[in-house]
């Protein structure tokens, strides 16, 4: 005769009391478990879809990046039409073009039925010095676009700098301080800065645009121009370059053409510009499952403490209720001799027992509903990723401390009673 | 002197008073005693057994049992010393309802570690005639085998004393018999026995029979006049 088995005998004798108080551990327990098995499945499911996604980003990154590929080449290329004199290598070095061709060759080919160029810009570009700030520049006078007679009229690609106005490149706004809307001169002539472009990192940020005729008064250059910049040009064949140059003879023989903005250029930014977008992307998609992860946690520090207060209480209200039922039977058993703290040891221990019990149920249940709702895709194996022998662990010393507590005032009412009181009564 | 009962006082709140249930009763038992206490429900007959019992302080006066006052040890060691000195009988039996006969019979060894405890228990089954009955519970025994499991439980650690509550109470004729028979094979085989009760016929089986009276031990005539009344 022991303890153990006395326990055991009251515990199939009293199937109910003995059930509901399982339930209620298999309950908190399940809770318990159910929600970290969830959180842990919900992070699982995070680093998927993220890894997934990270793929598809990747995918749809190379597509982006193709297509825009294609769409740069499909939209057109940047030429320059150069005096047929001028030295290219030298154009090369300096970026400066020092041979003049007549303004009207702009004209002729704008009025010419060329279907392989478009968006005509006739410019003179000079390096000098700006007297009045002592500084070099690239003196660049713009005219704007040219419509050509063959064609509906489009929006300019590049706006023509009005006469009294100057647009400065980035080094120079930088290193002169000038901001738009100041007013300065150039030349003796007095001007006011009506723009600062951003830094490109080549000559352009050396440069001062202004209006072409305007810098054709001051550079002396009057119906000259240095180049004529034909943006978005089309070619139905692979030898661009050639086809222009070909069309473009047949119209202003003698002249030189060269491709202007290295190809690689573009297709750098299309692909840093889709790199960008799949990287916000997948930011996108990381925080949305952050957020997501963080309201389940909140909801689960919420929801687990109350279901596991609530059984808690339950647990002890089903203690007291054994406790007087069996008020008698405590009675005897300290007239034959038990003491106190093994009448309080029967109580704790039915209670250990019914928390390691419900601790294991409890577990399971809540690992099934945990692998049930945490929806892993089939090629996972839940028992890999979900199962945890520490969450195990920690219900088979939480469920038996919950229901040890929960009992604990009960058990000392049974161990306190009077068995005088009790046998007299009875 | 086996047991030793000094000027035993013992009194319960009452609404706004207090009853004197015993009132400075003093008694001796020795070994080989059977001593009936006979009286009227209510008239302090179970307060004195529980007081010599070790379960209910007295407010006054002493128990001695083998010169030892029971009151005067720890809760700890009393218990020890109930296990080990003293059986109890009960009218209602207070079998535990869920352990087989074996295992009420065995329910003392819990307070003592007994080791063999089942072969102890199976020899007083089969001393009360119970054999048939080891693996039942008390709620497919009849009363009278009930309170037979009752008394081979008391009898388990081979008390000194044994203290008897109306064990017949509830019985018929013959198993009143088969319990006063086996109380007065107990006494005559070393032990003493204590029994209260208000049945005639039961009293009579003791050696010595008191009365009890208003809280007083009063002699057999008077006790036969209390009875008579």
């Amino acid at each position: 005769m022991s303890l153990f088995h006395l326990v055991i005998q009251e515990m199939q004798h009293r199937k109910m009391n003995f059930l509901l108080g399982l339930l209620s551990v298999v309950v908190a327990v399940a809770c318990l478990v159910a929600a970290l098995t969830l959180l842990q499945a919900d992070e699982i499911q995070t680093e998927l879809i993220l890894e997934k996604k990270s793929v598809e980003v990747k995918q749809a990154g190379a597509q982006l990046e193709d297509a825009m590929r294609k769409i740069t080449k499909g939209l057109g290329f940047n030429i320059l039409i150069l005096p047929a004199d001028e030295d290219l290598s030298e154009f090369h070095l300096t970026g400066i073009v020092e041979k003049t061709m007549p303004e009207d060759n702009v004209t002729k080919l704008a009025e010419s039925t060329i279907v392989t160029v478009n968006h005509l810009l006739p410019m003179v570009a000079k390096k000098v010095t700006w007297p009045e700030k002592e500084c070099e520049i690239i003196l660049t006078g713009t005219r704007g676009e040219v419509p050509q007679l063959e064609r509906a009229l489009k929006k300019p690609l590049q706006q023509l700098v009005p006469e009294g106005k100057m647009v400065l490149g980035y080094q120079i706004q930088k290193k002169l301080g000038l901001k738009t809307g100041d007013e300065v001169k150039l030349m003796g002539k007095p001007f006011k800065v009506s723009q600062n472009y951003p830094e490109r990192g080549n000559s352009d940020d050396s440069t001062v645009w202004i209006n072409l005729k305007e810098a054709q008064e001051l550079l002396g250059m009057q119906n000259l121009v240095n180049a004529i910049l034909a943006l978005e040009c089309n070619c139905a064949t692979e030898d661009r370059v050639a086809e222009i140059r070909k069309d473009v003879g047949e119209i202003l023989p003698g002249t030189q053409i060269i491709e202007r903005g290295p190809p690689a250029l573009a297709r750098a930014e299309a692909r840093n510009k889709a790199h960008a977008t799949a990287v916000a992307s997948l930011e996108q998609e990381k925080a949305n499952r952050i957020q997501l992860i963080e309201r389940h946690a909140d909801f689960a520090a919420v929801l687990v403490p109350l279901v596991v207060l609530g059984c808690g209480a339950w647990i002890g209200f089903l203690s007291l209720e054994n406790v007087r039922r069996r008020a008698t039977e405590i009675g005897i058993l300290r007239a034959i001799g038990l003491r106190s703290s093994q009448v309080f040891g029967i109580f704790i221990f039915k209670a250990v027992l019914i928390g390691l019990i419900g601790a294991l149920l409890g577990y399971f249940l809540g690992y099934g509903i945990g692998v049930i709702w945490g929806k892993l895709p089939e090629s996972i194996q839940p028992r890999e990723v979900l199962f945890s022998g520490r969450w195990l662990l920690l219900s088979l010393v939480f469920a038996p401390l919950l229901a040890g507590f929960a009992s604990w005032i009960p058990a000392l009412m049974a161990a306190r009673q009077d068995p005088a009181t009790i046998l007299q009564e009875g | 002197m086996l047991l030793e009962l000094e000027q035993l006082s013992k009194s319960f709140k009452s609404g706004p008073g207090r009853v004197q249930a015993v009132d400075g009763i003093s008694l001796n038992v020795d070994t080989n005693e059977f001593v009936a206490i006979q009286g009227p429900s209510g008239c302090g007959k179970s307060t004195l057994l529980l007081m010599v019992g070790g379960l209910l302080s007295p407010d006054s006066g002493e128990v001695r049992i083998e010169g030892t006052n029971p009151y005067r040890l720890s809760n700890d060691q009393r218990a020890r010393f109930r296990s080990q000195h003293l059986g109890f009988v009960f009218q209602q039996f207070h079998l535990v309802p869920y352990l087989n006969v074996l295992d009420n019979v065995a329910t003392p060894a819990l307070a003592s570690n007994r080791t063999h405890a089942r072969e102890r228990a199976r020899e007083l089954i089969t001393q009360f005639g119970l054999e048939q009955r080891l693996h039942h519970t008390p709620a497919q025994l009849s009363t009278g085998e009930k309170q037979r499991v009752a008394l081979a439980r008391a009898l388990f650690h081979q008390p000194k004393i044994l203290l008897a509550d109306e064990p017949t109470g509830n019985l018929d004729s013959e198993n009143s018999e088969i319990v006063l028979k086996a109380l007065c094979q107990f006494a005559e085989n070393g032990g003493c026995v204590l029994m209260v009760s208000h049945d005639d016929q039961a009293v009579q089986t003791a050696q010595r029979v008191l009365g009890i009276r208003d809280g007083h031990l009063v002699t057999p005539d008077e006790s036969e006049t209390l009875v008579n009344s």
